[in-house]
Parts: C-alpha cells; structure tokens; sequence
C-alpha cells in the first residue's frame, strides 16, 4: 500500500477530473476537512475517505461541480486504499492512552 | 466567614493533594511501560504541582521550629513549583504544538523566565534572615512563577478547548471517541483551573491585597481547586458509570 499525503492525492485526483481551478479545488477540500474537524495536515486515510463523502459533495456543488457524489464516491474508495501516515502523536491518540 | 471559609480551603486542598498524587502516579506507572513524554511530564506536573507544592507550602507557613525544617520545605516548595509548571507547559507544547516554531520560542522563554524566578525564590529562602520574611507570598520571585504558570495554563486551556471543538466535529461524523472527547474538554476546564488559581494571587497582588488574607482570592482559589480536582479525577481516573454516562 502506497502512504501518501491524502489532502494531496485527493486534490490531485479530483483536479484530473473537475472543471475547477487548483486554488478553488484546494479551497474546497480544506473548507470540507475544517467542517469535519481536521487539518489537511495529519489526516489520515480512512478519515479522508469520510470527509470526502460526507462533507465535500456540498463544497464541490456550491463551486458548481456537477455530480459531486459520483466524484466523491469514487475519490473516497481510492483515498481509503492509501496506508497510514507516520508522524508526530495526535493529541486525541495521547489522551486515549492517558485514560488508561 | 474566617473558620468556614478555613475548613473549606483545608478540605480543599487536601482534595485536591489525593487526586493528583493518585492520578500523577498512575500517570509516572504508565509512562515506565510506554516510555513516552506526555505521561511523563504530566505524571511529575501532578505529583508535583499537587501532591508536593501544597504540602510543602503549608508547612514553611505553619511550621515554627525546627527552622531549617521550615527553609527546605521553603526551598523543595519553590523547585516543585518550578519544575511541575516547567513540564506542564512542556506537555501542551509537545502534545498540542509539537511542530510550531513559535509554540517552541514560547516555551524556551516561558521556561528561561519561571528558571530564573524559582532560583531567585530558592536563594531567598535560604538568605532571608527571618522566617516572616521567608513566608511572604508576594515575593518578586514566586509573583514571577505564578505570572508564567498563568501564561501556561492559558495556554493550555486555550489549546484544549480548541482541540476539544474539532473532536466535536469528528465525533458528529462518528471518527471521534466519545470518552476522549470529554477527556481533553476536561483537560480544558483542569487549564481553567489552573488560570484561576494562579490569576487570583496576581490579581490580589496588583490591587495591593494581601494574598494570604484576601477572602475573595482564597475563596477563588478554593473554588478553582476543587473544580480541577473534579475535572482530574473525571479525567484520569474516572468511575466506570461516569464512563457510561459519556458514552450514552
């Protein structure tokens, strides 16, 4: 399994398939990543795949992107086959550990 | 108001001496198997910052004799305080802001200044000549300490409360724990706390009060004690129905 960046692939992706240009698109996918609680930086995969399907069909369609759940349907398989980012400790994953 | 309000900073504070020994030390236990840094810094601010500074203080202000039993509890109460606040602000910098340049300058600075005002507290309990001097809580050194264990526990409930508004979003879309959730908005009201019982003495110290006499300052104190004892407890050691409640 490929660990990639999934803010990128996501943008890359749809940028291959939508009419939008790449301010726009990265604006969109940041609006619907801060809707959902996340930063671009740091989110992994499987959370991706649901901001992708649950939160960024309403950004596409307010950019005028037709079809915007076929898009995110197809996006989200594809980001979720992605591995897991290594990094810095996430907050949430500290103080899970510090409840013991 | 005198012996009430006594009693209920005496409960008080030995509430809050039992909770954060008992969560410091499961916290110290839990960072031997892991190894890792948060437990650690959190561990020894607890066991320090609540289990170590009140007691000590305590006796440097009740204690008469022997004096030099006075001037070490003087002398430890001043080091716990710095090296507890010292790794609290460690924690938040390397839990919520591990990579931000500024986050870094402002711990390297915040731990420079509260170094510098523990060591000048250290000294003067060991040089003052009499041991009313040496109780006097509105020292330039221990003012120092508390305005940097107020700019620390701002920041850490300022942290908190913000992490614990994004978990919020992830929990609405089901990529949230629960329990965490209400876990780190515990961790925000402990940094309350926090801000509350270190902001009352320099409040009381600007408006020229007496900070050991001041009943509004004791009475904040007392009252932002107990509310981080509850916050910890719940947040570290809670009671399995407790538990419950935040998952229904």
């Amino acid at each position: 399994m490929e660990a990639a960046d999934p803010f990128q692939f996501v943008c890359d992706r749809l940028g291959e398939r939508v009419q939008l240009d790449r301010l726009a698109l990265r604006g969109a996918v940041r609006l619907a990543l801060k809707a959902a609680g996340f930063e671009a930086r740091g989110v992994q995969p499987s959370e991706m795949a649901v901001v992708v399907t649950r939160m960024l069909p309403k950004e596409l369609a307010s950019c005028g992107v037709s079809d915007p759940e076929a898009h995110c349907a197809r996006l989200a398989a594809e980001v979720s086959g992605l591995g897991a980012r290594a990094g810095a400790e996430s907050p949430d994953a500290v103080f899970r550990r510090l409840g013991g | 108001m005198g012996l009430p309000l006594d009693l209920f900073v005496l409960l008080a504070t030995i509430a809050y001496v039992v909770v954060g020994l008992a969560v410091g030390v499961r916290l110290l236990r839990l960072a031997r198997r892991t190894g890792a840094f948060p437990e650690l810094a959190l561990g020894l601010a607890e066991c320090l910052l609540a289990g170590a500074v009140p007691p000590l203080f305590i006796v440097a202000q009740v204690v008469s004799e022997p004096e030099a039993l006075v001037r070490g509890a003087a002398f430890l109460g001043h080091l716990a305080y710095t090296v507890g606040c010292a790794v609290m602000i460690l924690f938040t910098w390397r839990v919520f802001r591990p990579e931000a340049g500024w986050a870094r300058v402002l711990v390297y600075a915040a731990i420079g200044v509260l170094s510098a005002g523990g060591l000048l507290g250290m000294l003067r309990t060991l040089l003052v000549p009499d041991l009313a001097a040496l109780r006097d809580p509105q020292t330039t050194a221990f003012l120092v300490m508390e305005w940097v264990s107020l700019v620390g526990f701002f920041w850490t409930a300022g942290e908190a409360f913000h992490h614990h508004g994004r978990l919020r979003k992830q929990r609405a879309l089901g990529l949230a724990d629960p329990v965490v959730v209400n876990r780190v908005l515990l961790w925000g009201v402990v940094g309350l706390g926090g801000v509350a019982a270190a902001g009352a003495p320099v409040v009381a110290s600007l408006l020229g009060a007496s900070v050991s006499t001041h009943v509004p300052t004791r009475l904040v104190c007392a009252l932002a004690t107990v509310v981080s004892s509850v916050a910890i407890q719940l947040a570290f050691l809670p009671p399995a129905s407790y538990l419950r409640w935040v998952r229904a």
